[in-house]
């Protein structure tokens, strides 16, 4: 019985996959797993082997596509097959109209990576993070911090001010929601003047933080080998809360196996064993930095610890496909309002709406 | 055997590779085609994929009504507007600049002239992906030269000609200009290549200027081939994408024709494949009556059947 995996790993994380499968096989000498590298576009290659008929079993991707995919009719539910096994995850399951079509294994999100040099230790609040930027905002020497402005990275301000990009229950924007206006103003207020030069460009925030040039960076799991490698004494922690009411929730996404409709019952079964068995979730930390998404697992690994605390106060990424034209509308608002001043944060909501709604989209 | 019959490879080829995607998009532009319907399952699908993806509907000229007077056609008539402006603004500079060169390329003082032909091909021959890189490099907010020799002559905040909408449109100018004067250059080159030097000889024992032997020589013996690229250059202008595709494309998208297209069809949440046939069957009839159009007023086609 082969069960066909589709998914754009890295090589790395390819490796450790195909070992975990083999660990599978061992005990279940039935099973013959065969993972294929769909990379660099795994949507385009599920959307055409679908529409062609070809057949594969599970592929792996963060969470954001499940409603897309749904749509597309590439998915079916497992709600009853995965029922046993779901009490087990420390993270809510993604689902689209309130339908499991998978499970997932590893979450993601930023958090506030420093370096101890210029840090000694996590700032606890808010102020003390603005007192950190602030002490060194000496451009074009240092800067006050490396940030990525963009809808993903500046989200865990909006959601922390109480407003939101998209509701994916209603599956409606809410940009021109007054506590989102708040968001924005926020982020424009207390953190945009202390960003470096180039704020949209990844590469140049980035390297900023690995030249020194920036006390703390703002950033992902899948930074922290560029800065191992850059020699850094750096720790990892939450964004600090601003107040008891206003703490950052940024948008998080789940890794997650998919369930195509073509999935075998020993497809499934193999998912629900990666997914939720301890040593597996172990062989992940190790060896990926992966951060867990179940329960009862021991994290030595202090930069997997401190994005696991990150992930408690994630906002999920949407499941909705609807969500697809608001991306670009917040980006918007963020170059229009954010980076620069071409309009009011009030103004550029508005014109995005606008936008949204001309294309009925809102 | 009849000699007619000996088209028929070249026809069928013609037929299958050129006419029946045209009537295929065409035919896509009047169903709802999307993610979730298209392309439908072959007869071979299993039964469950058959159900998950019925087939497309159609849906008459709901498309092309959308476009026309729908809520977003303001946007879609934008874009065509902003896109003749940039047709307006690209097209002059770019043959200006083309026949500049090639007037100095084929220049006798020049020195070292089949290098830096070799060079000045160098836009045209590169692929668009490395000179979209080197151009942003180029227009680098912080790090750019542009915005550094603005700075050095004393403007202190330089514009960002990534996130601003018109120094963004201003940038796609100066970078379509680049990447297509060597296309009219090496028209002006080829058409100057066939000019009798007895012309020029002549005009100059009478006395004729620089300016005169321009105005009055070259320009007109060079006319026909640089009408015909200019012609050519302006279709490219119009069905521009790429470019600002790479370079900023929420910011570009409401000012070119096909990016409006693809970002209106392509940003839904389920890629409307209609609408985006429907979008590209009508710009392709706007540029084909601009393209007939020209041809006309710069009666190209004069004298080509006569003979």
């Amino acid at each position: 019985m082969a069960i066909k995996i589709w998914h754009a790993l890295n090589p790395e994380e390819e490796a450790v996959f195909k070992e975990i499968a083999s660990l599978y096989m061992e005990s279940n000498p039935n099973v013959q797993i065969v993972f294929e590298n769909k990379a660099p576009d795994l949507q385009t290659a599920v959307l055409a082997a679908v529409a062609t008929g070809e057949k594969f079993d599970l592929f792996i991707w963060a969470h954001d596509w499940v409603g897309l995919m749904v749509e597309a009719g590439v998915l079916k539910p497992v709600d009853n097959d995965v029922a046993d096994v779901l009490p087990k995850f420390a993270v809510p399951i993604p689902q689209y109209q309130g339908h499991v079509y998978g499970l997932p294994f590893t979450a993601e999100t930023v958090a506030l990576i420093c370096n101890r040099k210029m840090v000694p230790g996590p700032p606890e609040t808010f102020d003390e993070l603005l007192g950190i930027m602030k002490s060194y905002n000496n451009p074009p020497k240092t800067y006050g911090i490396a940030y990525v402005v963009n809808p993903y990275f500046i989200s865990a301000w909006i959601h922390g001010a109480g407003g939101y990009y998209f509701d994916d229950q209603t599956e409606k924007q809410g940009l021109n929601n007054p506590k989102s206006i708040a968001g924005f103003e926020f982020f424009k207020k207390y953190i945009m003047p202390y960003v470096g030069p180039n704020p949209t460009d990844y590469n140049t925030q980035v390297s900023l933080f690995l030249g020194g040039q920036a006390p703390c960076m703002v950033n992902g799991p899948w930074s922290i080998g560029a800065v191992k490698r850059a020699g850094i004494d750096f720790f990892v922690a939450p964004l600090p809360p601003v107040n008891n009411t206003f703490v950052p929730k940024p948008y998080g996404g789940l890794k997650m196996f998919y369930t195509t409709i073509y999935a075998s019952k020993e497809a499934i079964d193999f998912m629900k064993w990666f997914t939720t068995d301890p040593q597996v979730a172990k062989i992940l930390v190790d060896k990926l930095g992966y951060v867990p998404v179940i329960k009862d697992v021991q994290i030595q690994d202090p930069v997997v610890q401190g994005f696991y605390e990150a992930i408690k106060n994630v906002y999920l990424m949407p499941t909705s496909p609807k969500m697809q034209p608001v991306w670009g509308a917040v980006e918007l608002v963020i170059q229009n309002a954010i980076v620069s001043n071409q309009k009011t944060i009030p103004q550029a909501i508005n014109d995005a709406v606008e936008d949204l709604c001309a294309r009925g989209l809102c | 055997m009849r000699p007619q019959w000996l088209i028929l490879p070249g026809l069928l080829l013609f037929l299958f590779f050129n006419i029946w995607p045209i009537i295929y998009s065409i035919y896509i532009s009047f169903t709802n085609a999307n993610i979730k319907n298209f392309p439908p399952p072959p007869p071979w699908a299993p039964e469950e994929l058959k159900q998950a993806r019925p087939p497309p509907d159609f849906v008459g000229f709901a498309n092309y009504a959308s476009i026309l007077t729908g809520p977003a056609s303001s946007g879609f008539l934008g874009a065509v507007f902003w896109t003749l402006i940039f047709v307006a603004l690209s097209v002059p500079a770019k043959v200006a600049l083309g026949t500049f060169v090639g007037l100095l390329m084929s220049s006798d003082r020049v020195v070292g002239k089949p290098i830096m032909r070799a060079l000045l091909i160098v836009p045209w021959a590169l692929p668009l992906i490395i000179s979209v890189v080197a151009w942003r490099y180029v227009f680098d907010p912080t790090y750019g030269v542009v915005n550094q020799l603005l700075y050095a002559v004393g403007i202190s905040k330089p514009p960002d000609w990534f996130v601003n909408k018109d120094y963004a449109y201003a940038a796609m100018v100066v970078i379509e200009a680049w990447l297509a004067y060597p296309f009219i250059m090496t028209v002006v080159m080829g058409a100057l290549a066939n000019v009798p030097r007895a012309a020029y000889e002549a005009a100059y024992i009478d006395g004729a200027g620089r300016w005169a032997v321009f105005t009055r020589i070259t320009l007109p013996l060079i006319k026909r081939p640089l009408i015909y690229a200019s012609v050519m250059t302006a279709a490219a202008s119009l069905q521009f994408f790429l470019v600002a595709f790479l370079w900023n494309f929420i910011q570009l998208y409401d000012r070119f024709m096909l990016a409006y297209g693809y970002y209106w069809a392509f940003g839904s949440p389920f890629r409307e494949y209609g609408l985006a046939a429907a979008v590209l069957t009508m710009s392709a009839l706007l540029i084909s009556v601009f393209m007939i159009l020209a041809i006309r007023l710069a009666g190209l086609m004069r004298g080509m059947y006569e003979s």
